[in-house]
């Protein structure tokens, strides 16, 4: 049952608390809610819970990237497994890449689980995939840069220069 | 591009981090959004950038929700112990300290209790800090949409600890 203490109810102080705590009313709409808050103990512990929520939530630390966890116990090939499966998925992803320009189609490089010297998992390929597409992202962004530079450096060139070339 | 992308790379494992409580799939987000961004930057104009990392992000983490429910048979993810952030309390009372670091546990689970687009946009206003017209960029949500999803986002949080915490928030 909404209490009523200075014109203004508990369901009224309710509907704008957020506002309050994000002090966005202003000081003639925050004054009566706050008459309001004084007297009455359970909009009081609302409010109070409300500004702690909010702080609590401002005042968390912000998330640090990990290093990711080392392999533990494991040989050369092991320590170095996501290096060598994105090595092997590059090989492959370039070998398509060659292959589409010639002929005959020679076959393409495939390499069988077991023929690696570990163990690989699905998971394990999700992720050598994913650094493999990130390594291709990258050389495909400093081409891109690179190639931007090259045009923009010929067309700050006399025209004279350029023609030479 | 490779400043914006350091300069949006913080916010995005951030915003990772607290949608899947998992540091290491927050980072493997990360650089699924970086490798995107990589791609797809001459056709997102730079203005709009930092909305559509965002909005990129929280597809990512989606993808990985929904595998992650199907794999578990449902349920809601909670933060595990290993990856529960580390906060500093200089309550100076034990008792208090402990009290803290419990209310902030039971926060951040309910947090992670929390219905889409709620958590969404708890997160992105309450602890990235963004305007409101970022997070409806972001999301793709009216303006005011967001202000309604936001009210009850925080409706809900404080309704699941109300009960525990009530005397305790007055303090």
């Amino acid at each position: 049952m909404p209490r009523s203490i200075d014109l203004i109810t508990c369901d009224d102080v309710l509907d704008r608390l957020e506002e309050h705590v994000d002090g966005e009313l202003t000081r003639v709409e925050a004054a009566p809610l706050e008459r309001h808050v004084r007297r009455c103990s359970t909009c009081a512990a609302e409010l109070a819970l409300a500004r702690r929520i909010r702080q609590e939530l401002r005042a968390l630390p912000r998330p640090k990237m990990a290093p990711r966890r080392q392999p533990q116990q494991r040989g050369w090939a092991g320590r170095h497994r996501w290096q060598l499966a994105a090595a092997c998925l590059f090989l492959v992803l370039l070998a398509g890449v060659l292959r589409v320009d010639r002929t005959p189609v020679e076959p393409p490089v495939q390499v069988a689980r077991h023929e690696l010297p570990y163990a690989v998992t699905d998971a394990d390929l999700a992720r050598a995939e994913r650094e493999a597409r990130y390594a291709l992202a990258r050389v495909a962004e400093i081409t891109r840069r690179a190639r931007a530079d090259l045009d923009h450096s010929f067309d700050a060139l006399p025209g004279q220069e350029r023609d030479q070339r | 591009m490779e400043s914006a992308a350091l300069r949006h790379q913080r916010r995005i494992f951030s915003f990772a981090y607290h949608l899947l409580s998992d540091r290491e799939e927050a980072q493997d987000v990360t650089q699924e959004v970086l490798v995107k961004l990589l791609s797809h930057r001459p056709r997102v104009e730079p203005e709009r950038l930092g909305p559509w990392l965002l909005r990129v992000t929280r597809n990512a983490c989606y993808d990985l929700l929904r595998k992650r429910r199907v794999r578990r048979g449902g349920g809601n993810q909670e933060a595990d112990g290993e990856d529960a952030l580390e906060i500093p309390d200089a309550a100076p009372d034990p008792r208090m300290r402990a009290e803290a670091a419990q209310f902030r546990r039971r926060l951040t689970a309910e947090l992670g209790r929390l219905g889409e687009p709620y958590r969404s946009v708890v997160i992105l206003r309450e602890i990235e800090g963004l305007p409101y017209q970022e997070i409806a960029d972001a999301l793709e949500m009216p303006l005011n949409t967001v202000r309604v999803v936001l009210h009850r986002g925080r409706l809900k949080l404080r309704e699941r600890l109300r009960e525990e915490y009530r005397d305790a928030a007055i303090h």
